[in-house]
């Protein structure tokens, strides 16, 4: 059975998807060629991983870090400002100097 | 690609074959448009014209005559009042390419006939506007005004990132794109997207404007952004929430960055500093007045926004609001949300749409008659 997505992937190389709609914990995820199982309830519009995601490694968006893992998430977890460095600024001036046209 | 458009005097090409009725001034902005309604010309009237710093005056001159010198505009009528600060003549000296006219009415004596000696001028005008057949031109001669408002949490997954799909199409036959809403937090993207190592440098020095003016409130960017409502509804990251409206532009090298209704310099995508903190309708009159032929507008909530000159296509990537405001709305993007289309495909078909509208398809602002238009001031 095709099952219908329920979760966006916006770039190959992402390793998270954007939730469509409330999906419960124990409920299939379906984003692009993905599915998993989720392991939390993923609220509408939130992340979840799509991989086990080490410490201090970059969550991919976009086919970009958005933001830095700061404690371990696992495929199937809800991604957020729990597990997830939202202070970014320095990052980001680190990130822009090494940026080259 | 081949588009069939006016060919103007000067070799630009319009997508639409407009006569403007023009106020110099606020004052004179109620005969404007009573001449435009009478001969259903397109009206661009505003509140400002006189009384203003220099440097305002300079964007009010500046704009007003990019919209007078329109490609989608065949011919001007100017009108003015007699004493204000921009004169009709001055107006009317720099409309380049078409017929122009104006007149004050201190010098026609009055509303009653002023409106009938505009509505003389405007006939003139509009007979020979339409005496203008499209003709075969090239996609590569149009610029499309990329912009977003009213988003929703479906802007940054589908509305923007298909749009960023159709900008991609149309810079590679050659076309010219204008990005708005630019803004600190990607900067590391942005720079990496930059032509050069100049333009790196002049939007770091933009970006810069932006982290100082948040710097002096005591906070840092990145506390501040997402807002407690984005975070509610999914957003972690600033660098998340700056990705989503830099998707519209796509994946090209950006050509540099220009002022509020400045023209590109040449093809490939720019960005513009008209920023997100101003009204959609200040964003959309500055892309117009920057000469785009089209606008690209990706809403979430649904908006009625439109240009006298420019049809304005809007996209939304919520299903909720292309049913409820499909008035307002002309492309549906929830598809890639479905899985119904991936973002190629929507892409292209939005893609598509833009070509049908370059080649005379109206878009519903235009068909509804939204002609909103407002002035900047520095």
């Amino acid at each position: 059975m095709i099952q219908r997505q329920n979760a966006m992937l916006l770039n190959p190389a992402d390793n998270v998807a954007t939730a469509l709609e409330e999906i419960s914990s124990g409920a299939d995820v379906v984003a692009g060629p993905y599915t998993l199982v989720a392991m939390d309830t993923i609220p509408l519009g939130h992340k979840v991983a799509l991989a086990d995601i080490p410490v201090g490694k970059g969550v991919i968006k976009y086919g970009e870090i958005i933001g830095l893992c700061k404690t371990f998430i696992a495929k199937g977890q809800h991604v957020h400002r729990h597990n997830v460095e939202h202070r970014v600024d320095e990052m980001i001036f680190k990130l822009r100097e090494e940026a080259r046209p | 690609m081949k588009i069939r458009g006016y060919v103007r005097n000067d070799g630009k090409v319009g997508i639409r074959n407009h006569v403007a009725v023009i106020s110099t001034v606020h004052c004179s902005s109620a005969v404007a448009e009573k001449i435009a309604d009478s001969v259903n010309a397109v009206p661009i009237t505003h509140f400002y014209g006189c009384g203003q710093a220099p440097a305002d005056q300079a964007m009010t001159r500046r704009i007003l005559l990019g919209m007078a010198n329109h490609p989608n505009v065949a011919a001007v009528l100017v009108v003015g009042l007699g004493c204000e600060q921009l004169s009709a003549e001055e107006l009317g000296t720099n409309v380049k390419a078409k017929p122009v006219r104006w007149f004050n009415i201190q010098d026609a004596g009055g509303t009653s006939q002023s409106v009938q000696k505009g509505v003389e001028l405007a006939l003139e005008l509009i007979q020979y506007a339409s005496g203008i057949r499209r003709q075969e031109a090239e996609l590569g001669d149009l610029t499309v005004g990329l912009i977003c408002g009213g988003s929703d949490a479906n802007s940054g997954l589908a509305a923007n990132p298909v749009l960023g799909v159709a900008t991609d199409l149309w810079v590679a036959e050659g076309g010219s794109a204008l990005q708005c809403e630019i803004g600190p937090g990607i900067d590391h993207i942005i720079g990496r997207r930059a032509a050069n190592e100049a333009v790196r440098r002049q939007l770091y020095d933009f970006l810069d404007k932006g982290w100082e003016k948040t710097k002096r409130s005591g906070l840092s960017l990145g506390e501040l952004n997402p807002t407690p409502g984005n975070i509610e509804g999914g957003l972690t990251t600033l660098i998340e929430k700056q990705i989503g409206g830099l998707m519209k532009g796509g994946t090209s090298p950006v050509q540099g960055l220009i002022d509020r209704g400045e023209s590109p310099h040449g093809k490939g995508l720019w960005f513009t500093e008209a920023s997100s903190g101003t009204t959609d309708v200040f964003r959309v009159s500055d892309l117009s007045a920057a000469g785009a032929q089209i606008i690209a507008f990706t809403t979430g909530r649904g908006s009625p926004v439109g240009s006298p000159v420019s049809p304005v296509v809007k996209i939304t990537g919520t299903r909720n609001t292309f049913c409820t405001m499909r008035d307002n709305i002309d492309f549906n993007a929830n598809g890639v949300l479905t899985g119904e289309e991936t973002l190629e495909q929507s892409g292209r078909r939005l893609h598509e749409e833009m070509i049908a509208v370059a080649n005379g398809k109206l878009t519903r602002n235009e068909i509804l008659g939204h002609r909103e238009f407002a002035l900047a001031r520095r």
